[in-house]
């Protein structure tokens, strides 16, 4: 029998659908089921009367609301917003691998930092001396730790590794060296480069006594500072 | 004349106060009374139609209320374009397909038993089984085969042929259209008769 004949036996047994003089007469096949769907018809009402009687009861509602409390507020907004931020933190961790050359522009930096301290001498501090003895003990000289700037995570090659592969190159002349203090300078942290070991002389600024003829102001002279000048009178 | 309208009238409110959506407004107001009055009203409708669902009667209780728990809790969900039995009748379903899936293994079980009362009603020592069953017989038989069901043509088949309740309320419970709605109702009566057609000597192709 095909799908359809049956799927309209099914409506004629559960009064869905009359039976049309075209149907008439059914065959013993579709008679057959025909029957059987209506028995299973009349078996499914009656099953409606067969369900034992329950024991619920309103207080026991009330309990279990009671319990239960009123239902908390949804927290669908953020709930939704997280999935997308964190497929967007990761989409930005997986871009930032596939592409390290975003950090140009910092490597530089940090190339200028790790030549300054590939060339600078380490500081050596001398412990002052105890207040009581008026003798003068010998210390021994200590070496105070580098100044650590703030830089990330990322591996970067030693000094000693930079120095060896400029083992070939000679060393950058005093102006070059200070171009480049002067360009970290700019993306280092400061805290780290006003340390009196590492900070670049102030420069001394010389107001004299005579105006200045077109403005009428005392002259100020700008100089850097040398062990052979003598400031005041 | 303007008695006539004004007793009309009256008996319009009292009927809408009376009514499932007047009452849930009463409820969600802090009423409580209204809604146990919704409860004592179809407390027996949610009970059979997850007994019929679930076959047990403990476990018909715990569905009945909790849905009865989460209609309360969300009442202010409820919209008035479905009727408050339709909305419902959806908890319920939610909760029967919730508690089908948690017994998976004992629903396997008992579809074991399902298809071994199955044999053992069609091979008897009779030469036609289906006139020595008793009415009885029959109806547990017809339990077992529902119940060995999937949960989907479950819920067609009790919703319509049980509770029948009418083609656009199945949709709106399924959350479906009126002819996917039809189109499970056929599938879950062919699917039982498939199971229950050997208790009444059909043979199978």
């Amino acid at each position: 029998m095909k799908r359809r004949d049956e799927n309209h036996l099914i409506k004629l047994a559960f009064g869905e659908a009359e039976l049309s003089p075209a149907d008439e007469p059914l065959d013993r096949e579709s008679a057959l089921k025909l029957d059987l769907y209506r028995q299973m018809r009349q078996d499914l009402l009656d099953a409606r009367d067969a369900v034992p009687p329950d024991q619920l009861s309103p207080e026991r509602l009330r309990e279990s609301i009671l319990r239960s409390g009123l239902k908390k507020e949804r927290r669908t907004l953020w709930t939704w917003a997280l999935a997308p931020s964190l497929a967007l933190l990761v989409a930005l961790i997986a871009l930032n691998r596939e592409h390290p050359e975003a950090n140009v522009v910092a490597s530089s930096f940090e190339a200028a930092d790790e030549a300054f301290q590939a060339v600078a001498p380490p500081v050596v501090e001398t412990a002052p001396a105890p207040k009581e003895s008026n003798v003068a003990a010998p210390v021994a000289p200590k070496v105070a730790p580098k100044p650590t700037p703030n830089r990330s995570k990322r591996v970067r090659p030693s000094p000693k590794a930079l120095l060896a592969s400029r083992a070939d190159q000679p060393l950058a002349p005093a102006a070059a060296m200070a171009d480049i203090m002067e360009t970290s300078r700019s993306g280092m942290d400061s805290t780290a480069l006003d340390s009196p070991e590492t900070a670049s002389p102030p420069t001394v600024v010389l107001i004299e006594s005579t105006a200045d003829q077109a403005t009428g102001m005392n002259i100020a002279t700008e100089v850097r500072p040398a062990a052979n000048v003598v400031i005041g009178s | 004349m303007i008695g006539a309208r004004t007793l009309e009238g009256l008996a319009r409110t009292a009927h809408d106060s009376d009514s499932d959506e007047a009452l849930v407004l009463r409820a969600r107001d802090g009423e409580y009374s209204a809604f146990e009055t919704l409860f004592h009203r179809h407390r027996a409708l949610v009970y059979r139609f997850a007994y019929q669902m679930v076959q047990r009667r403990d476990d018909a209780e715990d569905i009945t209320q909790e849905a009865f728990v989460r209609a309360y809790q969300n009442l202010g969900r409820y919209r008035d374009e479905a009727k408050f039995t339709t909305w419902l009748l959806r908890i319920v379903t939610n909760l029967c397909t919730d508690r089908t899936r948690m017994h998976q293994r004992r629903t396997g079980l008992e579809t074991r038993e399902a298809a071994g009362g199955l044999t053992w009603m069609t091979v008897g020592d009779t030469d036609d089984p289906v006139q020595n069953l008793e009415q009885d017989q029959r109806r547990a038989a017809l339990k077992a085969a529902l119940n060995a069901l999937p949960a989907h043509h479950r819920t067609a088949v009790v919703l319509r042929d049980i509770e029948e309740r009418e083609y656009d309320e199945i949709a709106a419970i399924f959350g479906c259209s009126i002819g996917g709605a039809k189109l499970r109702v056929l599938r879950g009566r062919r699917a039982l008769r498939d199971r229950i057609a050997p208790l009444l000597g059909e043979v199978q192709p």
